[in-house]
């Protein structure tokens, strides 16, 4: 059977078709409520669009660019599920809700989900900018002028790594890349190329030392732009470095796994030093960027469905986090405080620092013992320290939380929908992660 | 084995606890004693259910886990399940724990109907029920570990609550305590995990464990099991958290808490890592003996009751130690024996004491003096080991083995030195616990009908456990053979299987006699030459 041939491009034809028509929609303040319905639909539809296609049994391909396959589903399904979070977010924190605002997180969302399809490095590459456009037009002029520049270096940085990996496997197929890296056949320029690829990512994600511009960046942004920066950007990242995670040069491994767990420590001990709340946010997003950089080391059998998995853990503790400190300037005043967010942003803590039966844990698990395995133990204790610090600040966190006056947590319909959606999917997700996990592998199977 | 055809009674006792805190977190705020009957009634049904589960030894002589619960494999490939069981070592502490905590809420109420944060110290002290009830009946060591965790951080944040007036020192030290048992806990199920190894107890029991990886593990664990037992060095948490608690609280940390560690070295230190436990046991045994002279020591020079209960609970620590790590029968259950004496113990002296020196208008008492006087009396009697109180079960029984026993040191000398150090520690516990007697005595208030409760309640178990010791020694015996059986038999192993490690000149382990009163003690496991380092094995 032949498959349509826009059939690969779905998922983000729904995203864009939704996120045009909201631009057109105009800047009234009444539509924005409307609009914002509109964008959790289209967050809805377009990652139910994939699954129905891939669970039919369908695999498309568009020219050796974007593929549809198990292998791409996940990816699409966590950046759709972020972007409606977003959308959540800010719909209960925003002091007025413009239908472009939405429009915007629809862009940034179907960037990702161009990353999570590529098979080939050029769509990856247009796919983070329209990532990073879309982003830096959400925020506010003082603070995207920074973000653009940032964005504009990390991407030109990848640009080059890009470049050089050409030079040096002749095809931008990750496939034809991974094949070659796997034959043991990785020249310089390829190892100098990935070099650069993941430093422009780091730039993009967090990574220490890549890291500096996170903190005050963070903070000066809304609630939602915070959490797409946080938590979407990796995923896009690391949607493209799951193709490529198999191409890291032997000789590199040791260096990248101690820049992971260099990123785990760095992260957790500044989130500590900040105490709790926002100020604390950056330092885990560092944190959790090295995390994920961390399970691309994991050998291939594995590294799919454990890194898919930290991908939704970390996606969940980002929606649980971002929606339990926000201070919603919300126009019929501060809402009251609300137990059910605590309890959530507690999920979300407690799967951060991982306790089971919660996914987070499930995560850890997998990771530290693919670390063990492969040999990985400089980099394993210096996370574990890491680790250890995160025990503290989540501990810290919580008992803060509940014992005391806790005048971040305030709650509105919308923030208690993303809070509490987050904290039953880590539950629910912790208990069935054998099934889950099997599930990715089968899927992974069929691509 | 079931009993109730694979009825789930204790996931049911597990589970009463949270269910009472989740409905209790339903009541509305504006009706604190609402909150309280909730959480009083379920602490109440989980005691009843749990009063089911001696009749699983009725007529068991095996020491076999009873009222199993799965295993329901959880997560495959990483070797998770869902079991739950009991057998003789976790038998008492989940009754312990399920008598405990309502007489605890029950003591909670008196004089402090309007308390601020009554309603959320009641929800967490259930939460923290629950917790500790999986880690007694928990038999899959992912799940016992990840209880253990729960139950710390529900205490972090009791004593968070109670702790913000006098500075947050001791909620400093909880999260620290917790989250270096956490950290520990992930990396010992990762440990096993990486291995391929299912984490249920039983099969990881029977599972060659690499010499290399016993070592490490074995001494994580001993050190979470050191963390949350307060035993000396790593007891500076207790003393500061128990200054800055309430009474209920301080009893709770006192009598129950603190039991997972020595609950944890019998159920997991000694049973996974035998050989282990017979190499390094005598360095440990030793800290333990060297923890009950300090605790003894620093007990005797406190002024209050409250702080030499705290210190005489380090030197008890100690004491379970070292009766832990002699490796023998009689040290192991004389080690669980006076585990449950002490929390009894220190519950009465901890509650009664505080209700006889609270500054409480004289008309508010509803019984006479005399009742805390008699109360109180037993609990000191029991606490320095007179017969016919609880107390002196486990006490004789670990001076049976301090005596009698081998203590595994590579010299008579060494064993002597330990002996005569022990006694001495017991001693000086004694004395401590007298001179606190004497400072009581002086106190004249009469108690509340609660008190009286409370007053009533504990004194009449110390008795009734002291006269009828065999209600409790009995379970125990068997289930203590049992590991010690075991233990031997895979000492055995692992020294053919790891061979060269030892180097070691083996000596053949006698049989064990389970009856823990015969006399001389033979030594049960087999103990390899000193030197004992791997060699050309690597880890």
């Amino acid at each position: 059977m032949t498959s349509p041939p826009l059939l690969p491009l779905g998922a983000l034809l729904t995203l864009v078709s939704a996120a045009l028509a909201l631009s057109l929609a105009g800047r009234g303040r009444a539509s924005g409520r409307f609009a914002a319905w509109i964008a959790i639909a289209a967050t809805v539809v377009a990652p139910a669009l994939t699954t129905i296609v891939v669970l039919s049994g369908q695999s498309a391909s568009l020219q050796g660019m974007v593929a549809l396959d198990g292998r791409t589903m996940p990816g699409v399904l966590f950046a759709c599920a972020s972007g409606g979070f977003a959308v959540l977010l800010e719909l209960g924190n925003a002091r007025r809700t413009r239908a472009p605002r939405f429009a915007l997180i629809l862009y940034a969302v179907a960037g990702v989900v161009v990353v999570a399809q590529s098979t080939h490095m050029l769509p990856a590459v247009l796919g983070l900018a329209v990532f990073a456009a879309a982003l830096g037009a959400l925020m506010r002029p003082a603070v995207s002028w920074t973000y653009f520049v940032l964005s504009a270096v990390g991407l030109a940085t990848l640009c080059l790594g890009v470049v050089l990996m050409y030079g040096a496997s002749g095809s931008l197929r990750t496939d034809v890349i991974a094949l070659q890296a796997a034959d043991g056949a990785t020249k310089p320029l390829a190892v100098a190329g990935q070099g650069l690829l993941l430093a422009g990512l780091g730039l993009g994600i967090g990574l220490a030392p890549f890291h500096t511009w996170i903190a005050g960046n963070l903070a000066r942004l809304s609630v939602s732009e915070s959490y797409l920066a946080g938590v979407l950007a990796p995923q896009a990242a690391l949607a493209m470095l799951s193709r490529l995670a198999q191409a890291w040069p032997l000789q590199g491994r040791q260096l990248i796994a101690w820049l992971g767990a260099i990123s785990v420590v760095y992260g957790y001990g500044r989130a500590l030093a900040a105490g709790r709340g926002r100020p604390a946010l950056a330092g885990i997003v560092t944190a959790q960027a090295g995390t994920l950089i961390l399970h691309t080391l994991l050998p291939g059998d594995s590294s799919g469905p454990a890194l898919y998995l930290a991908i939704g853990s970390f996606a969940l503790t980002g929606a649980c986090l971002w929606a339990g400190v926000a201070a919603p300037p919300h126009p019929g005043g501060l809402g009251p405080s609300s137990p059910w967010l605590r309890a959530a942003l507690s999920v979300g803590l407690l799967n951060l620092v991982g306790l089971l039966p919660l996914l987070g844990a499930t995560v850890q698990i997998q990771l530290y013992g693919g670390l063990l395995r492969e040999g990985y133990i400089g980099p394993l204790i210096a996370a574990a320290a890491g680790q250890l610090t995160a025990w503290v600040l989540g501990v810290r966190w919580m008992t803060a939380l509940w014992a005391g006056p806790y005048a971040d947590v305030q709650s509105t319909p919308e923030l208690e929908i993303v809070a509490g959606a987050a904290a039953t999917a880590i539950v629910l997700g912790g208990l069935n992660a054998g099934a889950i996990a099997q599930w990715l592998v089968a899927l992974a199977g069929a691509g | 084995m079931n009993q109730l055809g694979g009825f789930p009674l204790l996931t049911i006792v597990v589970a009463l606890p949270l269910l009472g805190a989740g409905i209790g977190l339903l009541v509305p705020r504006s009706r604190p004693d609402a909150t309280r009957w909730v959480a009083l009634l379920t602490a109440a049904t989980a005691l009843f259910v749990a009063l089911f589960l001696p009749m699983g030894w009725l007529d068991d002589e095996t020491g076999s886990v009873q009222f199993v619960d799965g295993p329901w494999s959880w997560l495959d490939a990483l070797g998770l399940n869902y079991y739950l069981g009991v057998d003789g070592i976790s038998l008492h502490l989940v009754l312990l724990t399920t008598f405990l905590v309502p007489l605890f809420m029950i003591y909670d109420w008196v004089g402090r109907p309007e308390q601020p944060g009554a309603r959320e110290r009641t929800l967490g002290v259930l939460l923290l029920e629950s917790a500790l009830l999986g880690t007694f009946c928990a038999l899959d060591l992912a799940a016992l570990l990840s209880f253990w965790v729960a139950a710390l951080l529900a205490t972090t944040y009791l004593v968070s609550r109670e702790s913000a007036a006098q500075g947050s020192a001791a909620a400093r030290w909880l999260a620290a305590v917790t989250a270096l048992v956490a950290v520990s806990a992930l990396a010992v199920i990762v440990g096993f995990a990486s291995r391929g190894m299912s984490l249920d107890l039983p099969t990881l029991t029977a599972t060659p464990i690499p010499w290399g990886a016993q070592v490490w593990m074995f001494w994580v664990l001993v050190g979470v099991c050191g963390l949350t037992m307060a035993a000396f060095p790593l007891h500076l948490w207790y003393p500061a958290a128990s200054r800055s608690l309430p009474v209920t609280l301080r009893a709770l940390l006192g009598s129950i808490l603190l039991n997972l560690g020595g609950y944890g070295l019998i159920r997991f230190c000694v049973p996974l890592f035998p050989l282990a436990a017979t190499r390094f046991g005598p360095a440990i045994a030793v800290a333990g003996v060297v923890g009950l002279l300090y605790g003894a020591l620093v007990a005797l020079g406190q002024d209050t009751l409250s702080a030499s209960v705290a210190y005489w609970r380090v030197a008890q620590g100690g004491l379970v130690i070292a009766g832990v790590f002699a490796m023998e029968d009689a040290g192991l259950h004389g080690a669980l024996l006076h585990l449950l004496a002490c929390s009894l113990t220190s519950a009465a002296l901890l509650l009664l004491g505080e209700a006889r020196g609270e500054d409480r208008p004289a008309a508010a008492a509803r019984f006479a003096p005399q009742w805390s006087h008699l109360g109180i009396a037993l609990a000191f009697l029991s606490g320095v080991g007179i017969p016919g109180t609880v107390g002196a079960l486990g006490l004789a029984t670990l001076l049976v083995q301090a005596i009698g026993g081998e203590w595994l040191t590579s010299s008579d000398a060494g064993d002597w030195i330990q002996r005569i150090a022990i006694l001495a520690g017991v001693l000086l516990c004694q004395a401590a616990l007298l001179r606190a007697w004497r400072r009581e005595a002086r106190t004249r208030q009469g108690l509340h009908t609660q008190q009286a409760l409370v007053a009533l309640a504990l004194p009449v178990l110390i008795v009734l456990l002291g006269l009828y010791p065999t209600l409790i020694s009995d379970p125990i015996g068997p289930t203590v053979y049992r590991v010690l059986e075991d233990a031997v038999e895979r000492v055995e192993r692992d020294l053919d299987m790891l061979g060269p490690i030892a180097g070691a000149a083996r000596a053949d382990p006698p049989p064990i006699a389970w009856n823990w009163t015969s006399a001389p003690r033979p030594r049960p496991v087999a103990v390899p030459a000193p030197g004992f380092w791997p060699q050309g094995v690597s880890p």
